[in-house]
């Protein structure tokens, strides 16, 4: 085995980024087994009978039947001693990154998170907030891997066929400390962001919660929803369910339309996948306008209003 | 409640980050420091968690060269009782496994009841820290907790997960728990905390004293992102500004 | 026998006669570790919790100015200048001045006002002056801002002439209060406050402080004044109808109001100049920004060279500003730290100790306000229109700015004050001229000195020739007017402009020379201190001009002819300022705000 890939278990279905890991290990390397864990394993198998693999191994221990650190670190640990792969990878998710360490420390074995390419034992990560690219290599013979969001294209995923393996793994109750309670969903609200065309977004350029009326006289002109980055909800200028990004939705609209919005990586792993991205902000060094297609450097409260009146002209017209 | 808070001294967000004569780092003489904002809502959890309890400990635990004790000292004067500063010679340190080994060293005698560290570090953003010392030391771990309760002998963690999704997580003592920003209101320092923070202690320990372990990942270069995309630059006065978005909603990407 | 008077006590104007860099300065590089995180809080905290609702104060929100007083009263922010004992956090003069600095830059002069009243002329009599009694009563409460200080001196009919204050006050037949009757006028935070500190004449002449709670029967606050500027701060008029005080509310002796009065006085200059200092650092930035943001002819202003030339001077201004403000402060906690804080009298000393720098006071008073009067108004020229537009931070600054050279005696009273004292510490010998001015002789047969590796030598020596030119200036002024040289206004005022430019010189060389002593690699502020002499220097020379054609009338003896022509080429420098500044301004657009 070359490499292992750590499936993730998305309420029942494949993550999109296990999806995406698979994708660029395949780049890496010629033998790739993945691993499903719990009470999904074998629904997660499935999903992965069309994608050339090896084989997928299966976990179903009753200790790991849902997601706890303590008991995925154990079972990723004990396929690593059996399987030796050289690298092990897995989607750079909030799940990856609750027990992924875990196995880092059990094993000896560095873990590079956030790896946005991969060749020749060197990986180029996100550092300073994304502002800049870093190329770390690790010292050992292996390597955990944790893949950013859109690293790599789940399109490019090389289709073939695999088998799978129920892997039995030895676990008891002492490695086992932590209470897991039921994942819940807080304030769902009524807006689909997810499958709308248009969204106009706000960041902390809107400067007072008293411009955010005129963002939404915009979005009535356009026929768009609203969302925001981290730092608006946070201030709770806007509700949490329109928060796009790491802790919020991950949307692909037609057009994403930012506001204001600097480029913090949080925020652009849930809206890179745009199809397209227009962006207004006053500083012309803002990340954001690395992934835009259209780059607006001024100052939003003195366009928006412009906008606004120009649309309404157009619709007189 | 015995509790070690891990603060990291990291660059500011408005600090200009120009890349040293190696482009190994950027170069530290024109860089301006500030307390890793994660570990400031940690330091606070950290306080809050003191005061509900009614009594304890709380220590301000760094790594990293001279200039770092500066946090430790910010951390002293919003209320931390005494400070650990471990010793490391070069700027950057990236490597998380023998951090997490340094740390483990020192802190595993004092028995702390909990370990909190931010998310994450604004620098090298490894965020994993916490979980490795976790591991190492034996105790229970969580990240991205947005909400702990403390009951006998236990901690109660509220973890934020993916796309507005949470999860309660019950962990016997001792635990190391990594804090999600925005959990808490951090609190300034008082003028009193501040002229009080130099009469605290600040254990240094030498680097000699807790550098074992090798390295086992390194930076070898760090370079400003290449933007692959295409991209329109749209300038001038608000006027032409808004006249172009709309030619581009309406032939370009054609949503009106 | 003309041997040099010792002088045993610190006290303000020496500078005048001792030797360029012969002292070192307190200055901002100066500060200690403690300083500096003080500082970093204050800044952190009035970009948190002040800047963000600049507008909203601004629309006399008098909850919300409280409620952000009262948080800096939990940080011990309020206490600064008052004892432990009562509360206070009892720092030094420089965190009350780092404080004051850090306040403004949260953008709201408005807030500035309401919070340096409640530390300043609102508390300070009490501290100074008060009973342990009067000190137990108000201090805690006004310390974390449960309670609102107010000061009321000026009245209707007398501004500047602040002691023909007609409020009387008169004690009532049974010897236990006193009956108020007046009106007091302009008093910021008057319809807020609940603590007032009154001045009155008791049996008609005599000068005195009195404690007035609010809710005093025959006491009323009068209707909010509607202001150019400051509109987030209450100021109101006070009128006193057969107002009852208790006797126990006497501040002080009776008699004694002119004290307290200037002590406030003196202490709300220096304060003035941090605020100052804060104000033109946070327009400066924002101005900045906007220069490199707004694009014109293909390129951002910033780039022109006209705004180039606006930047440098903003900054040079503010450097000085900054530099002779700490000087003066540092010199005041100089004298401070003589004194014993266990003396009973300690806070009335500290009164006497402050007052001996009056004339630096003034100087950072006048320079502070006229600097923050050239740099907004520069700041908003380069915004251009959008400085005359509202929701730009310029126009309210600019409004708000206006008040700072007529508040706390008008410059003009101030520029006396300077002049003023000076006569006075010649007069008294404090301040000798006669033997200064004996080895003038001496000092002009020498030549030039050797240039060494100083950068600023030739800037230092300009100033030691400026010195002697002030001197003799001054001295014939003396000689010519005597005591009269106060009604000679004009005059006078030339003479404390030249004061203020080389006490602010000197301030601006030996702080550059200490940050090159302690940083080698730092040439931006030696630019700094070159641009600023050069200029300098020729401002001295052209008041001194002034002065000796008004002195001389319009005939300059032979004698003094060839002394005057030796200093002011002496003072001569061919710096190329244009290229400096083009220079001092690319190095601030690469750091993006004002660095020093």
């Amino acid at each position: 085995m070359d490499i292992l890939v750590v499936l993730e278990d998305n309420h029942g279905s494949l993550h999109r980024m296990s999806r995406e890991a698979i994708a660029g290990a395949q780049q890496l390397g010629e033998s790739i087994t993945a691993l499903a864990i719990g009470q999904h394993a074998s629904l997660l198998a499935d999903k992965l009978s069309g994608v050339d693999l090896a084989e997928v191994l299966t976990v179903s221990h009753e200790l790991v039947s849902s997601y706890n650190a303590d008991g995925y670190a154990e079972v990723v640990r004990q396929i690593i001693e059996a399987e030796s792969p050289q690298l092990i990878i897995a989607g750079h998710t909030y799940q990856t990154r609750d027990y992924m360490p875990r196995v880092s420390a059990k094993c000896d074995i560095p873990f590079i998170p956030d790896v946005i390419s991969a060749e020749d034992g060197s990986y180029v990560k996100l550092v300073l907030n994304s502002k800049l690219n870093a190329t770390v290599s690790a010292s050992s013979d292996t390597v955990i891997l944790s893949f950013q969001s859109a690293a790599y294209s789940d399109e490019d995923l090389v289709p073939g066929s695999c088998a799978s393996r129920p892997f039995e793994v030895n676990l008891d109750t002492a490695m086992v400390r932590s209470e897991t309670e039921e994942p819940f969903q807080e304030d769902a609200g009524d807006v689909d962001l997810e499958s709308a065309e248009l969204i106009i977004s706000i960041g902390r350029g809107i400067e007072k919660e008293e411009n955010i009326p005129m963002v939404f006289d915009l979005a009535n002109a356009l026929g768009a929803e609203i969302s925001a980055s981290r730092p608006v909800v946070d201030s709770g200028w806007m509700e949490s369910f329109r928060q796009v990004g790491s802790s919020g939705q991950t949307v692909a609209p037609k057009l994403y339309f930012s506001l204001g919005i600097s480029g913090a990586i949080q925020h652009v792993v849930g809206m890179k996948g745009s199809k397209n991205i227009l962006s207004i902000n006053k500083d012309p060094d803002a990340p954001i306008f690395e992934i835009s297609d259209y780059a607006v450097v001024g100052d939003l409260l003195e366009i928006i209003p412009k906008l606004i009146e120009a649309l309404q002209t157009e619709k007189n017209s | 409640m015995k509790i070690a808070v891990l603060i990291k001294q990291v660059p500011g967000s408005e600090s200009p980050l120009p890349l040293n004569s190696t482009q190994t780092w950027v170069d530290e003489p024109q860089v301006t420091y500030t307390m890793n904002p994660p570990d400031n809502y940690a330091l606070e959890e950290a306080l809050l968690i003191k005061e509900n309890v009614g009594d304890g400990e709380v220590v301000a635990v760094s790594l990293g060269p001279e200039r770092v004790k500066k946090v430790i000292r910010e951390g002293l004067a919003k209320g931390a009782d005494r400070g650990i500063y471990l010793e490391e010679n070069s700027q950057i340190e990236t490597d998380p496994l023998s951090i997490a080994r340094s740390f483990a060293s020192v802190l595993q005698d004092e028995n702390f009841d909990l370990i909190l560290t931010g998310l994450q570090s604004d620098d090298a953003g490894m965020g994993q820290t916490g979980v490795l010392i976790g591991e190492l030391l034996g105790l229970s771990t969580a990240t991205l907790a947005v909400q702990t309760n403390i009951q006998d002998e236990q901690i109660r963690v509220k973890r934020e997960l993916e796309s507005g999704w949470f999860q309660w997580v019950k962990l016997p003592l001792p635990a190391s728990i990594s804090i999600q920003s925005g959990l808490n209101t951090p609190r300034y320092p008082s003028l009193k905390g501040i002229m009080g923070a130099k009469k605290k202690e600040i254990r240094v320990i030498p680097a000699s004293e807790h550098q074992t372990a090798e390295k086992t990942q390194t930076i070898k270069k760090v370079f400003v992102p290449q933007t692959t995309k295409k991209t329109e630059v749209i300038e001038g006065n608000a006027d032409t500004a808004a006249a172009r978005i709309l030619e581009i909603l309406k032939s370009d990407v054609k949503v009106l | 026998m003309n041997e040099p008077i010792t002088i045993s006590l610190k006290t303000g104007g020496q500078w005048l006669v001792s030797p360029v860099g012969d002292t070192t300065i307190f200055c901002r590089e100066s500060f200690t570790d403690d300083h500096k995180d003080i500082e970093n809080m204050v800044l952190e905290f009035a970009k948190e919790r002040i800047l963000p609702n600049v507008e909203a104060i601004d629309k006399l929100d008098k909850d919300l100015s409280l409620s952000i007083l009262r948080e800096m009263g939990e940080l011990g922010l309020i206490g600064v200048d008052a004892p432990e004992e009562y509360g206070g956090t009892e720092l030094d003069k420089i965190t009350s001045c780092i404080v004051t600095e850090g306040v403004s830059r949260g953008g709201s002069a408005s807030f500035s006002c309401t919070f340096g009243v409640q530390t300043g002329i609102g508390i300070m009599g009490i501290v100074f002056f008060g009973t342990p009694e009067q000190k137990k009563k108000y201090l805690p409460k006004l310390m974390i801002g449960e309670w609102v200080g107010a000061y009321g001196l000026t009245e209707p009919s007398s501004g500047s002439d602040a002691l023909a204050a007609k409020t009387t006050a008169v004690l009532s037949d049974d010897g236990s209060y006193y009956i108020l009757n007046g009106e007091k006028q302009f008093i910021s935070n008057g319809a807020w406050a609940d603590i007032y500190t009154i001045l009155a004449q008791v049996d008609g002449d005599k000068f005195s402080g009195f404690i007035i709670e609010r809710g005093t029967a025959g006491f009323e606050i009068g209707t909010e004044e509607k202001k150019m500027g400051m509109k987030g701060s209450s100021t109101t008029s006070l009128k006193f109808t057969d107002a009852r005080v208790p006797v126990e509310n006497l501040l002080y002796e009776v008699g004694k109001g002119a004290a307290i009065a200037f002590n406030a006085l003196n202490i709300g200059r220096y304060k003035l100049g941090a605020a100052s200092v804060g104000g033109i650092k946070l327009a400066l930035e924002e101005t900045i920004k906007y220069a490199l943001e707004r694009r014109q002819f293909g390129q951002p202003i910033a780039r022109f060279d006209a705004i180039r030339g606006k930047i440098a001077d903003i900054s040079v201004r503010l450097f000085a500003t900054d530099a002779m403000l700490y000087r003066t402060v540092g010199l005041i906690q100089d004298a401070i730290d003589d004194l014993d804080k266990n003396d009973p009298d300690y806070y009335k000393k500290m009164g006497e100790a402050t007052e001996r720098f009056a004339v630096e006071a003034s100087m950072v008073k006048v320079f502070g306000s006229e600097t923050s009067d050239m740099c907004i108004d520069t700041c908003l020229q380069i915004f251009g229109g959008y400085g005359f537009i509202e929701e730009y931070p310029l126009a309210r600054a600019y409004r708000d700015d206006r008040i700072n050279t007529i508040w706390e005696g008008t410059n003009e009273i101030n520029r006396m004050i300077i002049t003023g004292y000076m006569m006075k510490k010649v007069l008294l010998e404090e301040l000798s001229l006669r033997n200064y001015l004996k080895e003038l002789d001496d000092f002009l047969s020498q030549d030039l000195p050797g240039l060494g590796d100083d950068p600023l030598s030739l800037e230092k020596y300009g100033l030691e020739n400026a010195k002697r030119l002030a001197a003799l200036v001054f001295h014939e002024a003396l000689c010519e007017y005597g005591q009269d040289l106060k009604h000679e206004q004009q005059l006078g005022e030339a003479l404390a402009d030249i004061f203020t430019e080389i006490f602010t010189m000197e301030s601006v060389i030996a702080r550059v020379s200490q940050i090159q002593s302690a940083n080698g690699a730092s040439n931006m502020s030696s630019i700094i201190a070159r641009i600023y002499a050069a200029e300098t220097l020729l401002t001295i020379k052209s008041l001194s001009k002034v002065s000796l054609n008004k002195i001389f009338k319009e005939i300059i003896p032979d004698n003094h002819q060839e002394t005057i022509q030796q200093l002011t080429s002496r003072m001569t420098l061919h710096t190329d300022v244009i290229s400096l500044k083009q220079e001092l301004a690319d190095f601030m657009y690469t750091k993006k705000d004002y660095p020093f």
